[in-house]
């Protein structure tokens, strides 16, 4: 059959990136043109931003507001409930599962009359911009199988992260800066998650479509530097002669591979200008640090990230994915949460804010959420002011905006324990299916074949949740 | 879309080189991609009771299915619209026609053993093979590379690092002949290192156990053994059969036990709340898995949750296969904090090995002079004696339930024993309220009684139990319960596997048991950090788990005292000392007069104490010489059970149950033991189609870019046909007619002509064969990851050769594990190397899955979290970020430039050093044009260059600087052996 297979071919080209004899038709301009068209649809979103709260946020405690509730605190979780469904071994040795209504008051606000936590101040101003999905569940109980379940749609390792199906599928937008950049968060917590490279990896696909990880500091790209000039200018002398002596050798031999080595060079040259220019946040105007609140000011916090992540945005960068590992709080939610709400719940809603005040929101998809929810019942004993929450897969609350998604709505019910879903439930799978739809991906067509196999970031499942489409 | 018409656009031409249709090269890849999905091997999913794989309705339906592909009727055509499994033109027309031509039905290629093909006298068998190919489509083979590109290719390929000037010039002046040169390269140590790299990644090795914490394993000891194994030619059946069943084979060796680590090195979690047997399903089919892959080319993966789709592998047979390796007892939940998982084979040091002899003989040194009899000391024994007798005070429960509800009966004797039928799994709480105060432990006695299953203490049929957990805490009115620390444990007697220890290491996988030949009362001290006392408002609650895997192993009878004696794990370890003292002396059994001696002298004589304190001194000492001892990961037969068939691949819903056994499109393992040993034996059997093809395919691979069989990973109806069959099966034969002599077959590989031609090539023929599968051409590859580096150390003279031993940490940007992992007990910093770890090949870089060396990663190494059979190639920005700026090339560019100088043999001009440092990184002599080049940027760059760069740019790196140079001048020189360092040629092999 034809040897010249499109995997060998996505193999040695990552488009965006540039190729071989379809250089030219591959790099920047294709990108651009298949994001504004969409791979197989007209795409409502041209980028996205996702802000990865690692650890499981409380749902109960923030969004998912049960006021009948609190007749029941400290009753053992009813069995019609539980359902007999497994529980974390964490909890399994605790005697009794006592049910833990929210300490926190709830509120209506906006327009929409959302209900939200008085831990989330900043993100309650914006509810009308969001769209609040209280329904999503996954198939994970912990937490590396959660967040890579989250991110690549399989529990176990060895599958492509959605940033690098995305890329896979629409290539770059920009050919200065790369289509998939991470952004991890100096956390000081005693809980912080552990995360791995997977979640923003390639998995089987060419290590091209990995998310590149932009750290804070002097090399905001690894080995962006070099370790004795200041200027990359100053090293132009040399490229120019590199340049040259592959050139002599391409025509010596005709080895395509050495033109599209060339380019990368090139591109390499352009992204040392363009990084530190765009990781220099100190020529943001001080409207920006109203916004996003004087913590953006300092390198690798979550808001300096949030400011970075818009960015990022404006420069077409097609998949930015953020991460905040605190969010794992099995023993004393009432002490841990707060502070973490001040952390992020300020930089979040000035994203959504500042994307719109610079007309990006409407086609620039944020979504916000952790692996899975916590337990409605306490982990530990049940005081007044203290109880912790175990892991809970078969409900959280995540909220989207921007990029196609209706604002101002809230999607999905949960039961009066906020135990199971009730109501237009969203697994995962689905959740991925909606983003690439929103990008105009079908996701039953973004395949690679690998072994006779056509994988797919939703596997064999995915459904587009259409309610909360515009 | 879209691209696929611009490629085929492209490269039209070579498809359209076939005439006769071939069932299977052409039509049966087609059948499978677009059909198999609903009319395949899968019952479950087939449509219309249609099966196309197999049978005879492939023959029988041959009309109707010409009529479903060419129908417009979108409601007829096949394959449906909305599946996305269109057929193109062409791809119809082929199946058309092979109708036409009468619809010859054949037997999928590899499923069928090869067969070696008749070679002419004379010729070379693989030159032959090849040029039958060529001949055919009207195409003429290249002419050999010139000298020096061909040892550079060979050097490469054979040992991953580059020639020598002196070797390229004894091979161009005739001293060696390619024959010496293929033989001596093979006889080289770097051959081990380099067969690993592939290896390695085909057995998904890496140094962590890469889920949540990804803790570091001394897999290390797996690697040296590959290394050493291709070092030794072990024949390939021994090295498939020590890897898979090596704990099998009699009188298994140390080696051998090593190498069935292959099975052990798979990611594993030690997350907490992990639900175990989750995850020991995982670990048993990613054996399963990776075994089929690597060594059958199979993809059995499908087969896991339903029947596959396209290779005739139903569900069932995947688990027959499971079977084989679902007789090992092991947690789900993997140990954190050492450095392997059980079971394990520690693999000490002579250092070690000594150290622990030396402790020992002091150990039983001293144990028996505290053994000696004293008569002097026996008055005073009595009389502490007298004082022991009612340590232990017995505690009357206020309050007991269990969270099974079961019922818990108080005895007069201030026991409590169980009534009903063993639940699964309970938990036991217990209020209490102590008068003494300062409590220093709780004792819990297990007892016996007749009314408990084979007496008891345990609700298990034979006795036993196994605590998990204990907690205790104070509780007090209106206030939060104070958890009450347990800082040690001690027992009676604990089971061998089930030390008393497990109940306080803070889980509930793990806990102490007591099975015993006679069942008996046992006892267990829970001493406490600090003295409590139970005030007059407070309760004491003791809570007791009884959560194992074992079902029904709670205890049946307990009772619970408190006592107030001061280190109460040293004067009373058993819980039982007091009673052997309330005994007459004559009524005393020996075990019990020797305790009682024991603990005597321990405690009350400060001569013997000094002993003891020794005693214990030395145990830690030992215990932790042990934990930095290196632990093989192998395989055991340990602990048998049923397999079923799971539903949808899911631990807990197992259905029917199966043998263990082989799939039956291959052939019978006849007479062969039903275990790993017998699976290996099978794989290697003269008539097994697929173990054979698949090395020699990978080996191909090795040396040309990419396999004759294309998918390399999926020699199933889904893979591609291989290119040369014939060629395929001479390799593949004639490797197992050689004793699986792996050297023997690349030696045959290397001596080819096919593998000397030039790699390139004319316009047309590029055009026409772009990845050259016809192997008109020589290969023409970037090199692999490992390769880059090390090529870089080695033109700079940096490298530091010796085989094997824990992983190396070269130069890594500050702080990347430590964003990933922020937490302190887990392995947070990465700490380089000093010294020698620096400069080291690259298949000894510590491989960290969860965040792998980026300047590897760049170059397509992968995670090795799953079995992968050949690397991607791409090109990336990245890469140039890595060549030119990780202080690993910055360094090896000033080292190369040193070299410029310190070899003044090759000259001293700036054209003559050039030429010689752009010789030892292409093996190149340059041509005018090239050296001018460098020579004006190395001009360029000593006007340009500052003092304060020069110095910046000579202190990259830990090794001194060396040359006879002024500083600037080094310095330029530097800036050209950067440049070449970075050429494409530098890291290709054409």
């Amino acid at each position: 059959m034809n040897p010249f297979t499109r995997r060998s071919f996505l193999a040695r080209s990552s488009f965006g990136l540039g190729a071989m004899a379809l250089g030219s038709l591959m790099n920047g301009i294709a990108g651009e043109v298949l994001g504004a068209r969409g791979l197989h649809h007209a795409p409502k979103a041209k980028r996205v931003i996702l802000l990865f709260q690692a650890g499981g946020p409380s749902q109960m405690d923030l969004w998912d507001y049960k006021p009948e509730l609190e007749p029941h605190r400290g009753e053992v979780l009813p069995d019609r409930i539980r359902q007999g469904q497994r529980i974390t071994t964490m909890t399994q040795r605790q005697g009794r599962l006592q049910v833990a209504p929210t300490i926190f008051e709830f509120a209506q606000h906006g327009q929409s009359g959302r209900w939200a936590s008085e831990l989330l101040p900043y993100t309650s101003k914006v509810v009308d911009d969001l769209c609040v999905i209280r329904s999503v569940s996954t198939n994970a109980i912990n937490h590396d199988p959660g967040m890579s379940f989250f991110q690549t749609g399989s529990e176990l390792p060895g599958r492509p992260s959605i940033g690098a199906w995305v890329h896979y599928g629409l290539g770059s937008a920009n050919d200065n800066l790369p289509g998939y950049v991470t952004l991890i968060s100096n956390g000081a917590y005693d809980e912080t998650q552990p995360i791995a490279s997977k979640l923003w990896g390639s998995g089987f696909l060419p290590a091209s479509h990995q998310g590149v990880q932009f750290r804070s500091g002097a090399d905001p790209v690894l080995y962006l530097q070099d370790p004795a000039f200041k200027s990359a200018a100053r090293k132009r002398g040399m490229l120019d002669t590199l340049k040259a002596l592959n050139e002599e050798r391409f025509d010596q031999t005709g080895d395509t591979e050495i033109e599209t080595r060339i380019q990368q060079y090139e591109m390499a040259y352009r992204m040392q200008m363009s990084v530190p220019e765009l990781a220099d946040l100190n020529k943001e105007p001080q409207s920006t640090f109203d916004l996003y609140g004087e913590d953006a000011r300092k390198p690798g916090t979550y808001a300096a990230n949030c400011v970075l992540a818009r960015r990022l945005a404006e420069r077409d960068v097609r998949f930015v994915q953020l991460f905040h590992t605190g969010w794992d709080h099995h023993n004393h939610v009432p002490r841990d949460l707060p502070p973490l709400c001040r952390e992020t719940d300020r930089a979040s809603a000035a994203l959504i804010q500042d994307l719109k005040q610079r007309d990006l929101l409407k086609d620039t998809l944020v979504v916000w959420g952790g692996e899975f929810g916590r337990t409605i019942y306490s982990q530990g004993d049940l005081h007044p002011k203290k109880y912790g929450r175990d892991h809970h897969p078969l409900c959280t609350t995540i909220w989207m905006a921007g990029g196609g998604i209706k604002p101002g709505i809230v999607h999905g019910q949960t039961d009066d324990y906020c135990y199971n879903v009730v109501e237009n439930n969203v697994p995962v799978h689905d959740l991925q299916a909606t983003i690439l739809h929103l990008l105009g991906i079908n996701h039953e067509r973004l395949v690679y074949k690998l072994q006779g196999r056509r994988y797919r970031l939703t596997d064999v499942h995915g459904n587009v949740v259409k309610p909360i489409i515009v | 879309m879209r691209w696929l018409v611009i490629i085929s656009l492209l490269l039209g031409g070579f498809s359209t080189a076939f005439a006769a249709v071939d069932f299977n090269r052409d039509v049966r890849p087609l059948l499978a991609d677009r059909c198999y999905k609903c009319h395949g091997p899968d019952a479950k999913t087939r449509e219309a009771k249609l099966r196309l794989d197999a049978g005879d309705q492939l023959r029988t339906e041959q009309k109707e299915i010409l009529a479903r592909i060419t129908t417009h009727d979108v409601d007829d055509r096949m394959p449906p619209p909305k599946s996305g499994l269109d057929l193109s033109d062409a791809e119809r027309q082929l199946i058309v026609q092979w109708i036409k031509e009468g619809g010859q039905v054949d037997g999928h290629w590899a499923f069928v053993a090869p067969r070696k093909p008749l070679i002419p006298a004379g010729v070379h068998p693989i030159d032959h093979l090849v040029r039958k190919e060529l001949n055919g489509r009207g195409l003429k083979p290249s002419p050999f590379a010139d000298k020096a590109t061909r040892l550079r290719r060979v050097s490469f390929d054979i040992t991953g690092l580059g020639p020598t000037a002196g070797e390229i010039a004894r091979f161009e002046d005739g001293q060696e002949s390619w024959p010496q040169v293929v033989r001596r390269l093979l006889a080289s140590e770097r051959y081990g290192e380099r067969m690993a790299v592939d290896w390695l990644d085909v057995s998904r090795w890496a140094d962590t156990s890469g889920l949540q914490y990804d803790i570091p394993r001394s897999t290390w000891l797996f690697r040296d053994w590959v290394i050493n194994a291709f070092n030794r030619n072990l024949p390939y059946d021994q090295f498939i059969t020590w890897q898979l069943a090596g704990d099998l084979l009699p009188n298994a060796t140390t080696n051998q036990l090593i190498a069935t680590g292959f099975n052990r090195i798979h990611p594993t979690t030690s997350e907490d709340g992990t639900i175990a047997e989750e995850y020991r399903v995982h670990y048993v089919a990613d054996r399963t898995i990776t075994m089929g892959t690597a060594f059958m080319g199979l993809t059995l993966e499908c087969a896991r949750c339903h029947d596959h789709k396209f290779d005739p592998i139903s569900q069932k047979e995947f688990y027959g296969l499971f079977a084989f390796f679902n007789q090992m007892g092991e947690d789900g939940q993997a140990m954190g904090e050492v450095n392997y998982t059980p079971p394990g084979l520690p693999i000490p040091t002579t250092a070690e090995r000594a150290h622990i002899a030396k402790l020992y003989q002091e150990y039983v040194e001293l144990n028996q002079q505290l053994g000696q009899p004293d008569r002097a000391l026996a008055d005073g024994q009595r009389r502490w004696e007298k004082t022991i007798r009612s340590i232990w005070k017995p505690q009357s429960p206020k309050q007991v339930g269990a969270q099974s509800r079961v019922r818990l009966i108080q005895n007069t004797d201030l026991s409590v024993i169980f009534s009903g039928q063993p639940p699964r799994s309970d938990i036991y709480g217990v209020d209490l309220i102590p008068q003494d105060k300062n409590l220093t432990a709780l004792r819990l006695e297990a007892l016996r009684d007749p009314r408990l299953p084979n007496g008891g203490p345990g609700l298990a049929r034979n006795g036993n139990a196994i605590l998990t957990g204990i907690r205790v805490r104070v509780l007090t009115e209106d206030s939060e319960p104070q958890d009450v620390k347990i800082k040690r444990a001690t027992a009676s007697y604990s089971q061998q596997g089930f030390p008393v220890a497990n109940v306080i290491d803070g889980e509930n996988q793990s806990g102490w048991a007591f099975d015993a030949p006679q069942p008996t009362d046992h006892a267990a001290v829970f001493e406490f950090e600090k003295p409590i006392t139970i005030a007059a408002n407070q309760v004491l609650n003791v809570t007791m788990y009884f959560l194992g895997p074992y079902p029904g192993h709670s205890i049946g009878r307990f009772r619970l005292s408190t006592t107030t004696t001061a280190n109460p794990c040293d004067a009373d370890p058993s819980g039982f000392l007091h009673q052997f003292a309330r005994k007459p002396e004559y009524a005393r059994l020996q075990h019990e007069r020797a305790e009682l001696s024991t603990r005597y002298r321990v405690t009350q004589v400060p001569k013997y104490r000094g002993m003891f304190d020794r005693i214990q001194a030395i145990m830690k000492e030992q215990e932790d010489v042990s934990r930095k001892i290196a632990v093989a990961m192998i395989m055991q037969d340990n602990r048998p059970r049923p397999t079923h068939v799971l539903e949808r691949g899911q631990y807990d819903k197992p259905r029917e149950q199966v043998q263990i056994g082989t799939p039956a499109f291959l052939p019978p393992m006849r007479g062969l033991p039903p275990n790993r040993l017998g699976l290996a034996r099978w794989l290697t059997s003269r008539e097994h189609p697929l173990t054979s093809r698949v090395v020699a395919n990978r080996l191909w691979q090795q040396f040309f870019g990419a396999g004759l069989v294309a998918t390399a990973n999926d020699f199933g109806v889904q893979g591609e046909r291989p290119t040369h069959p014939e060629l395929l099966d001479w390799l593949a034969v004639s490797l197992r007619e050689n004793n699986w002599d792996l050297k023997w077959l690349i030696e045959q590989i290397v001596t080819s002509e096919t593998y000397q031609q030039s790699s390139r090539a004319a316009k047309d023929l590029r055009e026409r064969d772009p990845d050259n599968r016809l192997l008109a051409r020589g290969p023409l590859r970037r090199m692999n990851a490992e390769m880059i580096r090390d090529h870089a150390l080695h033109t700079g003279g940096l490298l530091v050769e010796k085989i094997g031993g824990p992983s190396a940490k070269p130069y890594q940007p500050a702080g990347l594990w430590k964003q990933l992992t922020n937490r302190e007990k887990y392995q947070q910093i990465y700490a380089a190397d000093k010294g020698d770890g620096l400069y080291r090949r690259s298949v000894y870089t510590f491989w960290k899955r969860a965040a792998h060396h980026p300047a590897m990663a760049a170059f397509d190494a992968p995670t090795r979290e799953v079995c992968t059979v050949s690397r991607e190639k791409t090109t990336t920005p990245q890469q140039a970020f890595v060549l030119l700026h990780d202080p690993q090339f910055v360094e090896a560019a000033r080292a190369l430039a040193e070299r410029m100088f310190s070899e003044s043999a090759f000259g001293k001009t700036p054209a003559e050093r050039i030429r010689h440092a752009f010789q030892l990184a292409t093996t190149r002599v340059p041509n005018d044009r090239e050296v001018k080049l460098l020579e004006k940027l190395l001009a360029a760059e000593i006007n340009r260059l500052t003092t304060a760069e020069s110095t910046a740019l000579l202190t990259v790196g830990e090794s001194p600087v060396r040359a006879p140079a002024q500083r600037d001048e080094l310095a330029a020189y530097t800036m050209v052996a950067r440049t070449i360092l970075n050429l494409s040629e530098t890291i290709t092999l054409d």
